[in-house]
């Protein structure tokens, strides 16, 4: 049976071309939904949760400056408007952000243990392109549907609301104003691409980790940096990596939220206008951030590239 | 004929031991291959060297190209099937139908469609609620509509009860395999599986103990069976190995012409079941 050795492949070797790989990327990334239906019905469960408080409160106890919320002002009316809005994405954005954490902590894990990696491999995907899919998914695609999600979900509340206020059920709080929304919206999507771009290198670190260890991913995400933590407070008296992962926590939002040292925060109405945006995306952290989850990313890949199932 | 791989002095090591050791063979198309070995013997780290999925030494051509740069390039063209636990156990029938339709530019929905109708299969299930060998059905229906030119299958039918076994490896010659495609095949269940082979490759302790197109067997390897009074002539013939069977002595020969061996006794090209047996325990023997 032996031969001559020859091409028998159908062209020479030729890049994907664009379309096919958006393709590919797109099933890629419907895939990650299939697989982590908590992705989407995490998110679903908060909403609805969040429609039947909106259902059956009977009212609302918040007070400022000694005054009720039933008799606030005009403009303070609308400010409900700012705060009810922030407050239902950023509860959607936590319940979503714990489901992401664990996805890219499971990701390239999951599929080992499972032994599933050996059906993904038989099939011409690349594993630059299987990493990268489930990386947008979770710093791009899962805050995007939440951005939707949560100004759907509160316009749906705010109607409920309303029509209760109408029949006498609870107080009216509020007055609708599409500027003030509009500008709400503004704030929460420009808030959710720094959070994805501040972020990123957590998810990539993920999932590094994720391809890496042999087991208990999450384990490995936790133990080595709380040891780190209090064996450089019990050696060296310091608090250095503690201060680093607080500040790869919420740093930025303090960039966002300063200027000149000053905090410039003066109610949620006005966001759009005080916070500190340039800063915010101009920080070099930031990018520098960018570019390790890239780098990241890059060795995740490399590393799943000879990972099977053993 | 046209080589689809060919492996030059193929060495892998895990740790201190060597998995394969220098092995060299070529498999050209439209040949079905069986690549026997007992346990631990290197078959399954050659297949993964075939298929990119583990780093090696020396030379590989699959298809034309080599399996560590062009992975992604070569999955195009080469179907591969582990054992039937590899599919997410929370993949749905239908979710498998779109998934290998948004990533292989050559699966033909249609065909798996048209195979999957035969079966009990519901698209709506997922795989973990599928017996294995309706897991086995699906994996083979996303093949059959993938139009590759080599199919590597790493014991396919591990598991599987006899009808299964045997449903598989029909669809598999009389919907699948033609003269442009290859398969690959290892299994341990060779007795069931060696009228299919058209060539075999033995591999032991990481090395090639036989590479050889299954008509050139019986021109290389007889079986000779006598009685055990008349084995001490047989034996003076210098068979690689024997072994008694109610009273009867069976002796394969190497390189031996049938006249030589004809008037000692019962004369036969052995099955590749025996010759695997034979070429595993002559080689432990010497």
């Amino acid at each position: 049976m032996n031969t001559e050795t020859a091409s028998l492949g159908t062209d020479a070797p030729h890049s994907v071309a664009p379309q096919r790989t958006r393709q590919t990327l797109r099933t890629l990334m419907r895939r990650e939904f299939w697989e982590h239906t908590a992705l989407w019905l995490v998110p679903l469960i908060v909403a609805a949760a969040l429609a039947v408080v909106t259902m059956f409160a009977k009212t609302i106890g918040v007070r400022v400056n000694d005054v009720s919320i039933q008799h606030f002002d005009a403009p303070a009316r609308i400010l409900v408007l700012n705060m009810s809005q922030l407050l239902w994405v950023a509860v959607l954005y936590i319940a979503a952000a714990i489901v992401g954490a664990f996805i890219a902590l499971d990701c390239l894990y999951a599929e080992r243990k499972d032994r599933s990696i050996l059906f993904w491999k038989s099939l011409p995907v690349s594993d630059g392109l299987t990493v990268l899919s489930k990386f947008l998914v979770i710093v791009a695609v899962a805050p995007l549907g939440i951005f939707l999600l949560a100004g759907a979900s509160h316009l749906i509340a705010l109607g409920i609301w309303q029509l209760r206020a109408a029949s006498g059920a609870v107080p009216d709080v509020t007055t609708w104003n599409t500027v003030a929304w509009l500008r709400g919206e503004c704030v929460i999507l420009l808030c959710l691409i720094l959070a994805s771009l501040w972020y990123a290198p957590l998810v990539a670190a993920s999932m590094l980790l994720s391809a890496w260890v042999k087991r208990s991913p999450v384990l490995w995400a936790i133990l080595p940096l709380a040891l780190g933590c209090i064996f450089e407070f019990l050696v060296f008296r310091t608090k250095h990596l503690w201060h680093f992962l607080q500040y790869r926590s919420g740093g930025i939002w303090d960039v966002l939220s300063h200027r000149d040292g000053y905090s410039v925060v003066n109610g949620p109405g006005k966001l759009l206008n005080d916070l500190n945006w340039t800063a915010a995306f101009t920080d070099v952290d930031l990018w520098l951030g960018v570019l390790a989850a890239a780098a990241m990313l890059y060795g995740a890949a490399r590393i799943r590239r000879y990972r099977d199932d053993t | 004929m046209t080589a689809v791989i060919e492996a030059r002095d193929l060495s892998k090591s895990f740790g201190a031991k060597r998995a394969l050791e220098r092995v060299s063979f070529s498999i050209a198309a439209g040949r079905i291959v069986g690549l026997i070995g007992p346990n631990g013997a290197g078959k399954t780290t050659a297949l993964k060297a075939i298929l990119g999925l583990t780093p090696f030494e020396g030379h590989l051509s699959v298809l034309g190209r080599d399996p560590r740069t062009q992975r992604d390039e070569l999955m195009r063209d080469v179907c591969f099937m582990a054992d039937v636990a590899v599919l997410p156990r929370w993949l749905r029938v239908q979710q498998a139908l779109d998934y290998c339709d948004g990533v292989h530019p050559r699966f033909d929905r249609l065909r798996a469609l048209e195979f999957l109708k035969k079966t009990d299969i519901q698209f709506k299930s997922r795989v973990r609620e599928l017996s294995k060998g309706m897991v086995t059905q699906l994996h083979l229906a996303l093949i059959l509509a993938i139009d590759a030119k080599l199919l590597v299958l790493d014991e396919p039918t591990l598991g599987l009860d006899l009808l299964y076994r045997r449903q598989f490896y029909d669809t598999l010659l009389n919907d699948y395999f033609d003269k442009e495609r290859t398969i690959l095949l290892t299994t341990h269940q060779v007795e069931e599986v060696e009228n299919l082979f058209t060539d075999v490759i033995f591999i032991q302790r990481g090395q090639v103990a036989l590479s050889s197109s299954v008509e050139d067997l019986g021109s290389h390897y007889l079986q000779l069976n006598v009685s055990a009074d008349a084995a001490a002539r047989a034996r003076a013939l210098k068979p690689f190995y024997e072994r008694e069977l109610f009273g009867r002595v069976a002796l394969f020969f190497e390189g031996r012409r049938a006249a030589e061996l004809a008037p000692l006794g019962e004369l036969r090209t052995p099955s590749i079941a025996d010759l695997f047996v034979a070429k595993m325990q002559g080689a432990s023997n010497a």
